[in-house]
């Protein structure tokens, strides 16, 4: 499925004066302070602005809850260890961040190694 | 006065909760504050419209930041560390954490994060004064370790609370020993 928003029209919203064209959800600004120390819509804005993702992947647009034939976009993001999603979508002029979370399956460097040896001793099992 | 509407759709069917939220910092505990959470009945959206919260929460992170600074430099001269020698160490000027716990000056958001790595690993100074020799470096790394792996119970929060593996104790008390892996199949034994 493709993303039905341009990611970089997002970005660059996020960089113009005072993130006047984006709207934050109370919960995902919360999230994004306890899980990625973004604690104010400023920090938030110039993080996504500047490309702090190290890897962001969309993977899936459902419909919004609330506004008929409105898609939110969701991405996997990865920040140093963690692994994020972030969904967002574009309505009257405005980008809408809804949400900003820890990803559930949350990855980190050290899982990651633990995969790698547990792949590696599968194969010298077989 | 202006009537105030959702950012989003445009409605004025807006409504204010006044929200308490909790900022915590490790090493400067938790302030309370109140901030501003608007919803609209209409789109469903639901934050900070107006953006009256970000200069709320930017000063309770600089009195937690604050305190915690005062609070890691209590920690140093309470575990017998000489100020002059980690300033020594760290290459700051001679009286500069004095100046910091008292708020004569205030250390950049650099200094707050290295003071924070240093009450964590304190033996992060003792790599610092080896001038960053990288061979001492490890050596101080390799003897830290055996000391966190000596404190099981630490090493054992650490790894499940992060990374959800499982960590079991063998059976032996004489021997710590230390099972990583997932479900009941060991992965790892380090003894």
């Amino acid at each position: 499925m493709l993303p039905k928003y341009n990611y970089e029209d997002f970005r660059k919203a996020c960089g113009r004066k005072k993130g006047v064209d984006v709207v934050v959800f109370d919960t995902a600004q919360n999230d994004a302070g306890e899980f990625f120390s973004l604690y104010t819509k400023k920090e938030l804005m110039s993080f996504i602005f500047n490309d702090g993702f190290e890897n962001i992947t969309h993977f899936s647009s459902p419909k919004h809850w609330h506004l008929p034939d409105i898609f939110i976009d969701e991405y996997e993001f990865r920040i140093l260890g963690k692994t994020g999603c972030l969904a967002f979508f574009y309505f009257n002029g405005k980008w809408v961040v809804k949400s900003f979370h820890l990803s559930k399956t949350r990855f980190s460097i050290m899982a990651d190694n633990i995969i790698k040896i547990l792949e590696k001793r599968k194969k010298q099992n077989d | 006065m202006t009537e105030k509407k959702c950012p989003v759709c445009g409605s004025n069917e807006i409504y204010l909760n006044i929200k308490k939220r909790k900022i915590t910092d490790p090493f400067g505990g938790e302030r309370e504050i109140n901030v501003n959470v608007y919803s609209c009945k209409i789109c469903g959206t639901v934050g900070d419209f107006f953006n009256e919260n970000d200069r709320i929460i930017s000063n309770a992170i600089s009195f937690l930041n604050d305190k915690s600074v005062k609070n890691i430099i209590d920690f140093l001269t309470n575990s017998g560390f000489k100020l002059a020698a980690v300033e020594k160490a760290l290459g700051l000027s001679q009286r500069t954490l004095t100046k910091w716990k008292i708020g004569a000056t205030k250390p950049s958001s650099s200094s707050v994060a290295l003071l924070k790595l240093i009450k964590l690993f304190p033996w992060l100074l003792d790599v610092a004064d080896s001038k960053y020799d990288e061979t001492v470096a490890t050596r101080i790394f390799i003897e830290e370790f055996f000391v966190y792996f000596s404190n099981y119970d630490k090493l054992l929060t650490a790894v499940t609370e992060d990374t959800c593996l499982l960590m079991g104790k063998k059976s032996n008390k004489s021997d710590i020993s230390v099972v990583c892996g997932y479900g009941s199949d060991p992965l790892i034994e380090i003894q």
